[in-house]
Parts: structure tokens; sequence; C-alpha cells
């Protein structure tokens, strides 16, 4: 894995990759603070990543579901559940696509600002920063619109 | 051969008119120009005839004035000192004579000579006797010789008979010599009477005494010629050769008795002696020409009627020849017409024609012969008018049988080839039931003893079944205790999965916590990340243990249901095979009784094969022979067919020929019946 400072110099960036309602992101992984296994005892507890995103509360399977938790800069950190934690890789910033222009203005609102190809299959990649920024904590916590 | 070939061609290539024409012209010719010849010779010898008369014409003339000249020599007729006598009209009928014949007989020169010395003599006044006397002798001459000119002239010399030859040749060379000897011995002698003869005088009398008896003499030959061929001109002529004769000898009898030969003085009956003579002469001259031109008129007159009856002669055989040509040409053409006409009526068929000609020649016989030809060609056509119904009635028979012969034989041969086909079938069905049944025997005996090795088996079966029943049952006990061993792992699993989760949940802290320390933390990280692979490589290892047990656990499940269902069916089996051992027994006892029955049908089968198998072979034999006999049949129906036709066109060949009468019916009624 390289340094972080020879990721933002254009090499590589580390990707934490996961999946949520089937669906496969990435995001990086200086935004995240750690995991935890998701314990379902409470109802209250984190949102899930989807709820968050605004699409809609779909129902998932929450065995083996994650914690990831946040960083935040000026906000005390916060928790999204999402479904596997599948891979921590680096990835060549030359391998990341822009969102097309027509959809691009929609995706950034919830959180998306790119696309690669892994293993076959597209991989959304998440600015968690760019959803708290979009959202607002409280209403993250609140668990969306 | 080849010589009348050419005339062959040409006969071949005229029509028979035209052959006959041809023919008669060229016999005809012949006759034509014979006749032609014959006639212009006769008329050639009428011509010369002709001219003989114009001589005797022109020389009698001539006498005349001979005589004429002979008298005016008579001293006592003309005196001294006066003109010469000329015969006026002996010269005027000259001259008529000369004008008519005169061209022909090519005397105008000696004419006209003549009569410029007659006229000169006339003229001659004063002269004297003697003189005179030399003029009438010199005139005497040239008339003697004018006389033979126009005999030559006239072909009095070539005068072929031999009564008017003597007769020309005294007219001409003996009378006019001797009357003119007469007369100038006459003259000699008047002239001695009067004066004394001289020896000139008295010569001239002995040499004119010796021509005198030589002409005498010469006509007495020439008469008896003339008797020798012409006896009655003879007989008429003597008389007058006899007084000739007798003058002569009285006047030269006078002369040798006279004074003037012996030197006497004549006396005036001594000189009309000589007169006498002279007169004697000229009537004898005057009585043979007469006779020389009725001589030749008779001549002429014979040659005529010669001529007349050769061209009367030549047109009656000219006439009778084209008679009979055309009687042979009508003769032959009728011959010829009644057989062409009837063979073209036999040409058409006609049969019934004849050649009706009655003529015994080769053209009767040839008709007669065609009509006999044509009454056997009748009778063989009739006979084959008939001959040709009872083929015709026989083909049509024998078509309608053999055609029906091989339709039946047709039919039979498709009956014969499908009982063939179906005995194939039946014996190859034989043959397979009888293999089939050696095989029924076989498995029968095969079952049998199967059978017998079943019930055996069966009992064991039984045995052995409560045997697998009491194992199955204690096998069921450990699956039961497995399932249950089985579910206490899968909790055990489950702990470990747990564990292994939150491993791989530490890992991944681990390495977002070695992420964030940068260049310090990245040997963290790989430990962080081979503690995430091993904690996902035990999730997974539990996950497949899991479902492995998980499998074993539905497969216990579905073991123990097994067995459980095994266990009732064993013992199901068990009642079953008892059932079957007893039924096995049974079977046992039947399976003998199909076995033999098997045999019995093998054998029976087998029979049946043999006995199929050789109805085949004489099926196929049949069938064979009947190919052979329908083939057969077709060929007789072809040929039959083809009988039919040709006696059909052998039947339209004769119904051309017209036979008439009985023959034809009979034909006819023939034909019908065939048809």
């Amino acid at each position: 894995m390289r340094s972080r400072g020879n990721a933002r110099d254009g090499s590589f960036v580390n990707l934490l990759f996961f999946s949520a309602c089937g669906v496969r992101f990435a995001v990086d992984a200086d935004q995240v603070a750690g995991t935890a296994a998701f314990e379902e005892e409470s109802e209250e507890g984190p949102p899930r990543l989807f709820t968050v995103m605004g699409c809609g509360d779909q129902s998932v399977d929450k065995r083996g579901a994650t914690m990831l938790t946040i960083k935040s800069n000026n906000l005390e950190p916060f928790r999204l559940v999402v479904d596997v934690l599948e891979d921590m890789a680096g990835i060549s910033v030359g391998d990341i696509r822009s969102l097309p222009p027509l959809i691009e203005p929609f995706a950034l609102q919830r959180g998306m600002w790119g696309v690669i190809v892994r293993d076959g299959k597209l991989v959304l990649l998440m600015d968690f920063q760019r959803l708290m920024k979009n959202k607002g904590p409280e209403r993250v916590r609140d668990g969306g619109d | 051969m080849n010589v009348v070939s050419p005339a062959k061609r040409l006969m071949n290539r005229l029509p028979y008119s035209r052959k006959m024409l041809v023919a008669g012209l060229f016999f005809c010719i012949p006759i034509v120009l014979l006749a032609y010849f014959l006639v212009n010779n006769i008329r050639e010898q009428i011509a010369f005839s002709s001219k003989e008369i114009s001589g005797v014409q022109y020389g009698t003339a001539l006498n005349n004035l001979l005589a004429c000249l002979l008298d005016g020599r008579d001293p006592a007729a003309a005196g001294t000192g006066t003109a010469l006598i000329i015969p006026e009209q002996a010269l005027a009928e000259l001259g008529k004579t000369e004008a008519r014949l005169g061209e022909k007989l090519a005397t105008r020169e000696r004419f006209a000579a003549l009569k410029a010395k007659l006229t000169a003599v006339q003229e001659g006044r004063g002269t004297s006797s003697r003189q005179r006397n030399d003029v009438y002798v010199a005139l005497g001459t040239d008339v003697l010789d004018m006389i033979v000119l126009v005999s030559d002239n006239s072909n009095l010399t070539l005068d072929p008979d031999i009564d008017s030859y003597y007769l020309m040749d005294s007219l001409i060379t003996k009378l006019p010599p001797l009357a003119e000897a007469i007369a100038r011995a006459d003259r000699i002698s008047r002239r001695s009477t009067s004066t004394s003869i001289s020896m000139d005088d008295k010569t001239a009398l002995i040499v004119l005494s010796g021509q005198i008896r030589a002409y005498v003499e010469d006509l007495k030959k020439n008469l008896h010629a003339v008797e020798g061929v012409n006896a009655a001109l003879g007989g008429r002529l003597r008389k007058t050769l006899q007084d000739v004769d007798t003058a002569v000898a009285v006047f030269l009898n006078d002369l040798n008795g006279g004074a003037t030969i012996k030197g006497a003085a004549l006396t005036r009956e001594r000189t009309g002696s000589g007169i006498e003579a002279g007169n004697a002469v000229f009537r004898a001259t005057g009585a043979l020409s007469p006779e020389l031109d009725q001589l030749l008129k008779i001549r002429i007159n014979k040659l005529r009627y010669r001529m007349a009856t050769y061209l009367t002669i030549s047109f009656l055989a000219f006439l009778l020849g084209i008679y009979l040509n055309i009687g042979c040409y009508l003769s032959v053409r009728e011959g010829i017409s009644s057989v062409r006409d009837a063979a073209v009526k036999v040409a058409d068929g006609d049969l019934t024609a004849e050649a009706v000609f009655a003529s015994q020649d080769e053209m009767g016989e040839m008709a007669r012969m065609f009509n006999t030809m044509t009454e056997n060609l009748r009778q063989i056509i009739a006979t084959l008018f008939n001959v040709t119904g009872s083929v015709h009635s026989f083909a049509g028979t024998l078509s309608n049988s053999v055609e029906s012969q091989a339709g039946f034989a047709t039919q039979l041969s498709s009956s014969v080839m499908e009982i063939s086909a179906t005995m194939e079938e039946f014996s190859s069905t034989a043959s397979q039931i009888a293999q089939h049944s050696q095989g029924v025997v076989e498995r029968a005996d095969r079952t049998l003893d199967d059978t017998r090795r079943g019930a055996g088996e069966v009992e064991s079966l039984a045995l052995k079944i409560n045997h697998i029943n009491e194992d199955i049952q204690s096998g069921l006990t450990e699956i039961v205790e497995l399932g249950r061993k089985s579910k206490e792992i899968n909790k055990v699993m489950a702990i470990i999965n747990n564990i292994a989760n939150q491993t791989r949940l530490i890992a991944f802290n681990a390495a977002l916590e070695a992420a964030s320390a940068g260049e310090s933390g990245k040997r963290f990280g790989v430990v962080a990340l081979e503690i995430r692979r091993l904690a996902d490589s035990v999730v997974e290892s539990t996950g497949e243990i899991e479902g492995r047990i998980t499998e074993i656990l539905d497969a216990v499940n579905r073991l123990v249901m097994s067995s459980e269902k095994s266990s009732l069916l064993t013992r199901e089996g068990q009642e079953y095979a008892s059932r079957t051992v007893a039924m096995l027994s049974e079977i046992v006892e039947e399976v003998e009784e199909t076995t033999d029955s098997a045999r019995q049908i093998s054998l029976s089968t087998q029979q049946q094969q043999i006995a199929s198998g050789q109805v085949v072979l004489a099926l196929k034999d049949i069938e064979q022979g009947m190919r052979f006999s329908t083939e057969s049949i077709q060929n007789t129906n072809s040929v039959s067919a083809e009988l039919a036709q040709l006696s059909e066109n052998l039947q339209e060949l004769v119904d051309r020929f017209k036979l008439g009468g009985e023959p034809k019916s009979r034909a006819k009624g023939a034909s019908e019946e065939a048809v």
C-alpha cells in the first residue's frame, strides 16, 4: 500500500471496497476511521448507506453487516452501515473514470464522484465527506430525507 | 445384232403408227424411184424414136428435092440457053420441114447453104448443058450429104431395131445414091445417043453400072434382113424392091447392050429405061419412108404402152402396198389396243376385262393368251380372296383368344406373383418363427434354469434381506447420532465464523490504521492484510464447512428417511420374497410345461418352414413358367395382330380387283365373319 502523499501525487489511492444492497462501492480509506460489526439488538443505530444516499430503505440481510466509522474534520465521526466489506487495495488514479456529464450533478449530490472497473464489475467511488456536506450530520443521523 | 441395234433403238422411241409410217415410207421410196427411172428411160427412148421420125420426115423432103433435081437434069425437059429447072414445090416443102425440124436436127446452116446454092443455080441462065449437068451433080451431092447429116442427127444411124435399121439404111444410104447413080448413068447415056461417046463417059458408065449393081445388091441384103425379123414388112417391100431390081436390070441391060458401051448409037427407047429405073427407085423410097415411119410410131406406141403399164403397175403396187400397210396397221393397232385396253382395266383391278381380237396372227394369239392369263389371275385372286377372308377371320379369332389368354395369363401371373410373395413372406415368417421358437425353447430352458436358480436366489435373498434390515436399523441409529453431532459442529463453526469476522474487521481496521499511518504503517498494513486474508480464508472455510455440515445434515436426514423407508421396504421385500419363492416353485413347473410346448412348436414350425420353402420354390417355378407363358402369349398376340393386319392389307389389295360374281361375295362373307 502506498503512502498517502504518494497517492495524492497521482500515482495510487487506497480504496476500501464494500457492497450495499448488491451495489459495489469504494471509498478513500482516509475517510474511514474504522470498522465494526453491526449489532442488531437496538432499533436505534447508524443509518444504512442507501438510506443516507436517498435511495430508499431497501431491506437487506443484516447478518454480516458492517459499520463504517467516517472521519469528519469539524464534526464528530458518524457511522454508516454497509453490507459487506470486501477489500482494501491501492488503485491507479489513471484507472478512475469520471461520471457521464448527464448524471454527474445528481450523482455528486449523493456522494458519488467516479467509477472504476475491478474484476470486470462496476465500482462506484463514494465521497462520504461530500455526502455529509450535502445531507448534513443530523439528517445523516436521522437516516436521510 | 449390233448393226440393227440403232434401228431398234429408233423404233423403240416411236409409237406404233409412226413405226408403220416410217417402214412403209422406206418401202415405197424404192418403188417410186424404180418407176421413175423406168419411165424416164422409156421417155428417153420415145424421144429417141421421135427424133428418128423427124429424121425420116426430113429425109423424105430431101428425097423429094433430090428427085426434082434428078428430074431437072433431063435434057429433054430443059433446052440449052434456058434457066435451070428448080423444084419450087419440093424446096418450099423442104423449107417448111426445115422450119419445123431444123432446130431439132441442127440443119439450119446446111439448109441455108443448100438454099443459097439452089438460088444461085436458078439465077445462072445461059449455061451450057454440060455445065448445068455439073451443077445438078453438085446439088445432088449436097442433098445426099444433107440426107446423111439428117440421118446422123436424128439417130437413124443408131436405130436399135433390125427392121427399122435396115429400112433406114436402105432409105438413107442406098436408095438416094442409087437414084443419083442411075440419073448420072442415064444422063451420060442420053448424051451418048446424040453424039459419039467419049472415053470418060464410057468409063463413068462402067463405074456407075458397078455402083448401081452394088446398091441393088445391098438393097436385097437389107430386104433379106428385114424379112428375117419382120416377114410382113418384107412381104410388103419385096414387090417394090423387085420393081427396082427389074427396072435397074433393064436399065443396066440397056446400058450394057447399047451402042454407047459398044461404040454404037443409043436409041430413045434405051434412054426410057433409065428414067423408069429412077422412078422405081423413088417409088421404093416413097414406099420405105412410110414403113419406117410406121415402124417408129409402132415402137413409140409400144414404149408409151410399156411406160403406161409400168406406171400403172407401180401405182397399183403403191396403192396396194399402202392399202395393205394400212390394213396391217389397223390390224396390229386393233390387236394392241384391245390388249392395251384390257391391260389397263386389269391394271385398275378389273379382272373381268377381256381382249376382244379375232385375228389369227401373233397379236391374236397374244390376246388369247392375255385372256387366259387374266382368267387364271382371276381364279387365283378369287381363291386368294377366300383364303384372305379365312385368314383374316382366323387371325381375328386367334387374336381375341390370345388376348383373352394373355389377360388370363397376366392375372394368373399376377396372382402367382402375389402368392409367391405372400409365401415368401410366409416362409420368411415361418423361418423367423422357427428361429424364434427355437430361441423360445432355448430361452425357456434358460428360463427354467434361471427360475430354478432364481427360486434359490430368492430364498437366499430373503435371508439377506433380513440381515439388511437389521443392518439398516443399526445404521439408522448411527446416522441419527451423526446428525446430532453435526449440529454441534455447526455451533462450533458459528463461533469460529464469528471470530473470523471479528478478526476480519480487526484486520480492516488495522489496515485503515496502517494506511493512516503512511509509510510507517506499511508493514503493519501488510500484516493486517495477511490477517484479513487469513480471516477471509477462515470465513470461507467455515462457510464451506458449514455448508458441508449442512449437506451432511441434509444427507443424514435423507438417509434416515431412506433408511426408514428401506427398512419398511425390506420388510415388504421379505414378504414378497416369501411369496416369490412360492410363486417361483409354481413357475418352475409351468416353465417346464412351457418348454415342452415350445419344443413341440419349434419342431412344428421347422417342418412348416421346410414345407413353405418347398412351396415357395414351386411357386417360383410356376411364376417363371407363367412369365414365360405370358411372354409367349404376348408374342403370339403380337404375331396374331400382325397377321390380322397383314390379312387386312392383303384383303385391301385383293379388294382392288374386280372379279365379279360369286368369289367376291364369299370373300366379303368371310371378312364379315372375321369382324
